[in-house]
């Protein structure tokens, strides 16, 4: 595995994609009704060119911004961009902003969804790479990974020890591998994101999501994608929230080992 | 036979006599609801039971084998704030998670109502 070296600077080209690949990504939603989840906390005016980034590069995917109780107006700018925004009332954290998103694509019946991150480290034109494989059903979700190929991507110091120290502990628990456990940006299916709009953890969601999705036996997998480092705003990972990070993430994979997994379920479109 | 000297258990019951009125007061304000107050009124009568009931007392201290009845009184009163504690974590979890649910609900539903808006006055 092309994993980055931790003290490697050098920018790594950015990846050549083969036509393959290039076919994939201007099938963009792949004939699914797709929307496109966009947590956002305080970004600015970066949440709107998002907004329209995924307009121009991916049309036909409906976006919807949560804006999680933002003291700016993030949720005004991406208002303005086009987006329809779901303002939560109070700061959930980007679990629960992210959940937020997966309750409103069940009650408009979407086919699938797509996670952006507000602050414009995804390339909107990758959505349509990250939906292949839901859309021709090879897996329920798909993880938009900046580790499977070497990419131009370089995470901080601290958030990188976490990442790979999860990484670790999410592949031993779920017992496959998953080189980017971390990642916001993914695609799930109508089964997937119906389970999480049910059940997510809320605090660090990122690995420990994976894990319930493994236990409660759906498929995972990954396709390589590039990074930009993130335009402006602060990482929902603070360096305080990165020293607690390894200790809740640890204790949530463990305890969700511990327990059964909640339902999923019964049934495509089969309500509990 | 008792363990507590007159004036202790006097002391001990005007204690417990106030926190029961204390509870009774704060349920018919509504500041308490039922369910907590049924808990604290069930401390008060422990109480006043171990102050008069002393025999009661030096059968647990002896059964225990701790070597001073006061000693026991302590060990039960950190073991049950302790409970106490655990208790309102429990429930604060809990709390927490219908927030979370009620937020997300009523940022859906702000959504939709913007939605409604800008369709009958376009």
């Amino acid at each position: 595995m092309n994993r980055p070296e931790p003290n490697d600077t050098s920018a790594a080209p950015a990846t050549v994609r083969t036509p393959d690949e290039i076919k994939e990504m201007s099938a963009i939603h792949h004939g699914l009704k797709v929307l496109a989840i966009v947590p956002a906390h305080n970004e600015g005016e970066t949440t709107a060119e998002v907004v329209r980034d995924i307009h121009r590069l991916a049309p036909g995917v409906d976006v919807v911004v949560v804006d999680d109780c933002s003291s700016d107006l993030t949720g005004d700018w991406a208002r303005k961009a086009g987006a329809r925004v779901l303002p939560l009332p109070v700061n959930l954290g980007i679990g629960g902003a992210v959940q937020t998103g997966f309750k409103y694509a069940e009650d408009h019946d979407y086919d699938a969804v797509i996670q952006v991150d507000g602050d414009g480290q995804h390339d909107p034109a990758e959505i349509g790479l990250i939906m292949g494989p839901v859309a021709r059903g090879e897996a329920d979700v798909v993880i938009g990974s900046r580790f499977l190929r070497k990419t131009a991507y370089k995470a901080p110091l601290a958030r990188r020890v976490g990442m790979i120290l999860f990484a670790s502990v999410a592949r031993w628990a779920m017992r496959q591998k998953i080189t980017d456990t971390t990642s916001g940006f993914r695609a799930l299916n109508r089964e997937a994101y119906r389970y999480f709009a049910r059940h997510y953890p809320t605090d660090f969601p990122d690995a420990e999501s994976l894990v319930l999705l493994k236990r409660a036996a759906f498929r995972l997998s990954e396709v390589s994608v590039n990074m930009k480092p993130r335009k402006r705003g602060q990482s929902s990972t603070t360096t305080l929230r990165s020293l607690y990070y390894p200790f809740k993430m640890t204790m949530a994979v463990l305890v969700v080992l511990l327990r059964e997994p909640p339902k999923r379920p019964a049934g495509p479109g089969g309500d509990q | 036979m008792s363990t507590l000297p007159f004036r202790a258990q006097m002391v001990a019951a005007c204690l417990a006599l106030g926190m029961f009125l204390l509870c009774l007061d704060l349920v018919r304000r509504r500041k308490l609801k039922e369910e907590y107050s049924l808990l604290w009124i069930g401390v008060t009568a422990a109480m006043t039971v171990l102050a008069f009931w002393g025999d009661l007392l030096l059968w647990v201290t002896r059964s225990v084998g701790a070597l001073n009845a006061n000693s026991i009184i302590f060990l039960f009163g950190l073991g049950f704030l302790t409970l106490v504690a655990v208790h309102y974590s429990i429930r604060l979890s809990e709390l927490t998670d219908r927030n979370k649910d009620l937020a997300q609900s009523v940022a859906i539903l702000a959504s939709e109502v913007e939605e409604l808006r800008k369709n009958r006055h376009p």
